[in-house]
């Protein structure tokens, strides 16, 4: 038994905190920061649960402090040389800059012999589905956690976890939650794992830049759809991100997005474009950090969807996509399910 | 030449800019804040990951003038200040543990995991957790920096302020302790 692959795995899905988890942190680094005449730190202790909720009602004061020393040192930061801290990205082409920054201050998962890339997520998708009494047609808008584990070495299988969460929309659940759905690829293709094929990759501009476009070609929808299906999965290779986002920035049709929210509910900013057919799709970026969080694709209009059982109508606003929560290396996969599915890839 | 925009700065910039900017230091905050949460949720619960977090960087900014320069990579220096903040709460880290070791805590409290429903994983987490509680400090500290943060031997010596040799055999001591608790579950 491999006694650190055990301590990897122990409470490994604790998810990283989100923007809301680190409100009072935050607002208690930015309330010091304001007062550099203070000589010992602020204390904010959250131990129990029923006093955290006290304090969040209390940090409304804190937090509208804290704002006010924002204000202030971004004030102060206008006077000096450097750029103001917190200007929201003016355009798509800025966003994508920034993003490109932040990805190159990120390290690359590079597994070693015998571990794992483990990827987790959340993705928003719908579910089109007849109800087998009354045959009436039924659609859904679910979510589901997903995870994933790519090897590193060739030859060995990789598993995918699912498990639906939740679902908006008249689908019993029983037709939409399946359990912990386990399905383990095994292929003898190099090229078929996205680990080995990111990898293939280079990661300067030019030549990402020359690589897509031998592979979608030059017309710039195309270009950004297989783009965008590579930066979802280079979240596990920021470098070759941040080409990938210097390359989206020179893509005609791009906008900027100040509001978006990926499938976890983490509110971004987006860089988007429209695809046709009622349908834009988006890049969503952290407003703070421009770290990469998902990806999602929005109707513009109500979309009829058609399939061997009806037509199914998705009215416009409804936004499908998957969000990134972490990217980690593993020792090994974990358990499998004795009901996983398993499915082998031809070469 | 300009200083790199505060995005792109690595964190021996920022923090060397914050010395007379402080707001900089906000952008290591939001650079590392998440993943050190984390880290401090798996060893004392999200309840009190928070309260960690604030202490920690807290703390980071109070002694930024200390930050050796040279190191791109802030994490070490983060994590071995955040070791000294959970230190702090040692008492709770391990009744927590024995807790769950026990049974005795809902382990949905801990994780809200799905892959604690396995009877499999409970078996092996509970003596593993009980083998964690029985570490000394600095072997926990030590063998926790690899396993979860996945800190470097040499990164952890920074973190911890130690020599390199004493990374590898707290290490050592650690991994032997967490296999024979494990061991004595297969054969349990």
């Amino acid at each position: 038994m491999d006694e650190m692959r055990e301590l990897g795995h122990l409470w490994a899905d604790t998810s990283e905190a989100t923007e809301r988890d680190l409100t009072i942190a935050r607002a208690a680094l930015m309330s010091r920061i304001a007062r550099p005449e203070r000589r010992r730190p602020l204390r904010f202790r959250l131990a129990h649960a029923r006093r955290r909720y006290t304090l969040r009602l209390a940090a409304v004061g804190v937090l509208a402090a804290a704002l006010t020393a924002v204000i202030i040192a971004a004030q102060v930061g206008l006077g000096g040389q450097e750029a103001p801290l917190g200007a929201p990205p003016a355009s798509a082409q800025v966003l994508l800059e920034r993003a490109a920054r932040a990805a190159a201050g990120q390290r690359d998962l590079v597994p070693g012999p015998g571990q794992y890339v483990h990827t987790k997520t959340r993705v928003q998708r719908m579910l089109h589905t007849q109800n087998p009494s009354t045959k009436q047609l039924l659609t859904a808008l679910v979510t589901a956690d997903e995870e994933r584990w790519e090897p590193a070495d060739p030859g060995k299988p990789w598993l995918n976890r699912e498990r639906a969460e939740s679902a908006t929309g008249p689908v019993p659940r029983w037709l939409w939650d399946k359990g912990v759905e386990d399905t383990l690829y095994e292929s003898s293709c190099p090229g078929q794992r996205a680990y080995v094929r990111l990898s293939a990759w280079p990661t300067d501009v030019e030549g990402v830049r020359a690589k897509l476009a031998a592979q979608a070609g030059t017309d710039p929808l195309r270009m950004w759809s297989e783009l965008k299906q590579l930066v979802a999965e280079s979240v596990v290779r920021p470098s070759l991100s941040a080409a990938l986002f210097q390359v989206a920035s020179g893509l005609d049709g791009i906008r900027l997005i100040p509001d978006a929210v990926d499938a976890a509910g983490r509110p971004g900013i987006a860089v988007a474009m429209e695809e046709g057919k009622g349908r834009r799709s988006e890049l969503i970026f952290d407003r703070r950090t421009y770290r990469y969080l998902g990806e999602r694709t929005v109707n513009t209009t109500d979309v009829q969807v058609k399939t061997p059982g009806g037509v199914y109508t998705t009215p416009k606003g409804t936004a499908t996509g998957t969000a990134v929560l972490t990217a980690d290396l593993a020792a090994g996969l974990p358990e499998v399910s004795a009901k996983a599915s398993r499915l082998r890839i031809p070469c | 030449m300009a200083e790199p925009a505060i995005a792109e700065a690595a964190d021996d910039d920022l923090i060397r800019r914050s010395l007379r900017d402080p707001e900089a230091f906000a952008t290591v905050f939001d650079r590392h804040a998440p993943a050190l949460h984390r880290y401090a949720a798996r060893r004392l619960g999200r309840d009190s990951a928070e309260d960690v977090v604030s202490e920690t960087f807290l703390s980071a900014f109070e002694h930024r003038h200390r930050y050796r320069p040279g190191q791109a990579d802030a994490r070490p220096w983060l994590y071995g200040i955040a070791s000294n903040v959970i230190g702090k709460r040692r008492r709770r880290e391990l009744a927590r543990y024995r807790a769950y070791a026990r049974g005795g805590l809902d382990p949905a409290e801990i994780s809200g995991a799905r892959v604690e429903d396995g009877v499999g994983t409970l078996a092996v987490n509970r003596p593993l957790v009980a083998a964690l509680a029985g570490l000394r400090a600095g072997d926990r500290d030590t063998l926790l920096l690899v396993a979860w943060v996945g800190l470097s031997y040499e990164e952890v010596a920074v973190a911890l302020d130690i020599p390199i040799g004493t990374v590898r055999s707290r290490l050592n001591r650690a991994r032997n302790k967490i296999r024979q608790a494990l061991e004595g579950t297969d054969h349990g």
